[in-house]
């Protein structure tokens, strides 16, 4: 019997083991090697389990991105995007038994906010403003909740103020207004985006033509504590830049404006349906092996008592449904998944600004909390087209840094097809 | 038992052979008009795409747009499609239902009805670049000089959507329009609508 009980729980933390089996870990392999490490990594998606691709894809999306392969970039969010959109999922089933790793990872409203944000941003710098309309304001969508139950609203400004862009492209002043009104009566909070922001007017937006976009630090993470791990807590990145400067040719425009903070982000968009759900597996689970554990040694008692038959056939009922009660809490699994894109920034600032169309070079430098310059977190030489109409974009990050293609060659390169004659290895 | 081995290997032999585990997966083809098959989505289906193209073509139709304009000027209008304003929250959507309104129009106009004038800028830029040959004597010129057509009329797609959430359903009802626009005067030739709406249940439990 005892050997026959070794084999079963041997065989219970084995399937504990399979059902904890760990994801892509995408900071390691940033620490190992940046995006190129991220990109390789993550070539063949099929090599991932099934739950865990959106997740990936995002991060291969992300990869490209920064290493200046816009279209393929673009091409790989808007994949992502219509799994987290469009699809339907899966593996909530065992979810609700096993790990909650087991359920397909779809993203939390900021992680969905930030890829409908990066797949507009891809659209806005290739020129195709309406598609980039379409998901900044996806980008507001998926972050608003139940309203008529109080439920959080979109306040992340990034989207809107690039919706005004869009709006400006279009020439509807009118939709610029709308937005700037939503935007004014947001709660001025400095955890969120900072309340002075100067361009949060009609004329400042008629005024400029380039957007720069600045991104710091770390975005939040997430460790599964408390009992039995059920609780999903969420942990804010460290990081030591707090604001930066923007030269052009040499020229400082002066500091860029917080807009978005994204550890904020998350921990404002209420309680999880799944946290309950949880916390039922947690206490489950300790009664459970309390249960079954108890069961088991009166069955065991009444086997060994020498007693009738009768109560023999008892003690081996009661041994095993103990068995099966233990097992199945020890199978069962209350831990959260902590499941998140670790590749978010901490902040996003904004730098909107007026400039003679043409090539300029653009300078970021990022200072600490105390306005001391972080140098080794300069950058110089961005590459700036601002063109006779329109926009001009741009998309930087102070560590680990983004690449900002040179040549149209470069932002078109598939990264993962065979190099060919002349083809730009961009940020290889 | 050794039999039943051998049989055994041979039948997993045949199911690797035809592919079954080996991760090979073949797309399926499914009607146009079929919208149980896919993702669920409160967004724009392969089925809407066709009902909006033929409601706006026959509106188009109804309206004896072309054989007014006919009428009055003795040949048929030239329509130059102009860029399309995506106000729903889906990428990528308002370019395919212009261009299939556009074939839908061409299969039931003749050119003697209707005319267009192609003006995407890459095609743009190749006519600029054939005329600039033809005129340096480097292409064959079998016709002389022609200009390029000045359009009557501009056909503008614009999609507006009333989108709305409670973490659990998403319900879009997404307004499809399609405008004539008199290229002189601005008016309002023509204006196209179809709404359509759709709900879709989105599991609260993948937060």
């Amino acid at each position: 019997m005892n050997k026959a009980l070794k084999c079963v729980l041997l065989l219970v933390a084995m399937t504990a083991v399979v059902g904890c089996q760990s994801v892509y870990d995408a900071k390691a392999a940033m620490a190992k090697g940046g995006y190129n490490q991220v990109l390789a990594d993550t070539q063949r998606l099929d090599e991932f389990p099934e739950r865990d691709q959106t997740l990936v894809l995002n991060y291969r999306a992300h990869a490209k991105m920064a290493l200046g392969y816009m279209d393929s970039a673009r091409a790989d969010y808007l994949r992502a995007w219509n799994i987290m959109n469009h699809g339907k999922g899966g593996g909530i089933t065992e979810a609700q038994f096993f790990s909650e790793r087991q359920k397909w990872w779809m993203g939390d409203p900021y992680e969905r906010a930030y890829n409908s944000w990066y797949l507009g941003m891809l659209y806005f710098e290739n020129g195709n403003v309406e598609d980039a309309m379409a998901s900044f304001r996806n980008a507001i969508f998926v972050d608003t909740g139940d309203l008529e139950k109080g439920e959080y609203a979109a306040d992340w400004l990034p989207p809107f103020i690039m919706r005004m862009r869009c709006y400006l492209d279009r020439g509807d002043k009118d939709g610029v207004k709308m937005l700037l009104e939503e935007v004014n009566r947001l709660e001025k909070e400095p955890a969120n985006f900072d309340p002075d922001i100067p361009w949060l007017n009609l004329e400042a937006q008629l005024e400029a033509n380039t957007v720069m976009m600045i991104e710091l630090g770390e975005g939040p993470y997430f460790t599964a504590e408390g009992h039995h791990g059920s609780t999903r807590a969420i942990n804010q990145g460290e990081y030591r830049e707090s604001f930066a400067e923007v030269f052009v040719d040499g020229e400082s425009l002066g500091q860029a404006y917080k807009i978005g903070d994204t550890f904020y982000q998350a921990i404002t968009r209420g309680g999880r349906v799944m946290d309950d759900i949880l916390n039922g597996k947690a206490i489950a689970k300790t009664a459970g092996i309390a249960t079954g554990a108890a069961a088991m040694h009166v069955g065991r008692v009444l086997l060994q008592s020498g007693g009738s038959s009768g109560v023999k056939i008892g003690g081996a009922v009661a041994l095993g449904v103990g068995a099966a009660v233990l097992i199945a809490s020890l199978l069962m699994n209350a831990e959260a998944d902590t499941r998140g894109n670790v590749l978010l920034p901490g902040e996003t600032h904004l730098m909107l600004a007026k400039l003679p169309p043409g090539e300029h070079k653009v300078e970021v430098r990022y200072y600490d909390a105390n306005g001391n310059e972080l140098r080794d977190m300069r950058q110089q030489g961005i590459p700036l087209t601002v063109p006779e109409k329109g926009d001009a974009s741009l998309l930087v990050r102070s560590t680990p840094k983004y690449q900002v293609p040179t040549s149209e060659s470069w932002r078109t390169t598939d990264p993962y097809a065979i190099q060919k004659p002349g083809a730009s290895t961009g940020g290889k | 038992m050794r039999h039943f081995l051998i049989i055994l290997l041979m039948l997993g032999f045949v199911a690797a052979a035809s592919g079954y585990g080996t991760g090979c997966r073949q797309s399926t083809r499914e009607d146009l008009d079929d919208d149980e098959v896919g993702p669920e989505s409160s967004g724009p289906y392969s089925m809407d795409l066709l009902e909006v193209t033929d409601e706006i073509a026959s509106q188009m139709e109804k309206q004896k747009i072309t054989e007014r304009f006919i009428a009055k000027y003795g040949e048929a209008p030239i329509i130059a499609v102009i860029r399309p304003q995506n106000d729903t929250r889906f990428p990528e959507v308002s370019q395919i239902f212009q261009e299939d309104l556009v074939v839908e129009l061409m299969d039931r106009y003749t050119r003697d009805e209707m005319r267009f004038s192609q003006r995407d800028s890459d095609v743009q830029d190749a006519v600029a670049a054939e005329k600039e040959a033809k005129e340096g004597g480097e292409r064959t010129d079998r016709t002389g000089r022609r200009t390029k057509l000045g359009a009557d009329y501009f056909l503008k797609a614009k999609f507006s959507t009333l989108s709305m959430t409670d973490g659990e359903y998403e319900d879009d009802t997404i307004l499809y329009t399609f405008e004539l626009i008199d290229t002189e005067t601005d008016e309002l030739i023509f204006k196209g609508g179809h709404k359509i709406r759709r709900v879709s249940e989105k599991s609260a439990v993948y937060r």
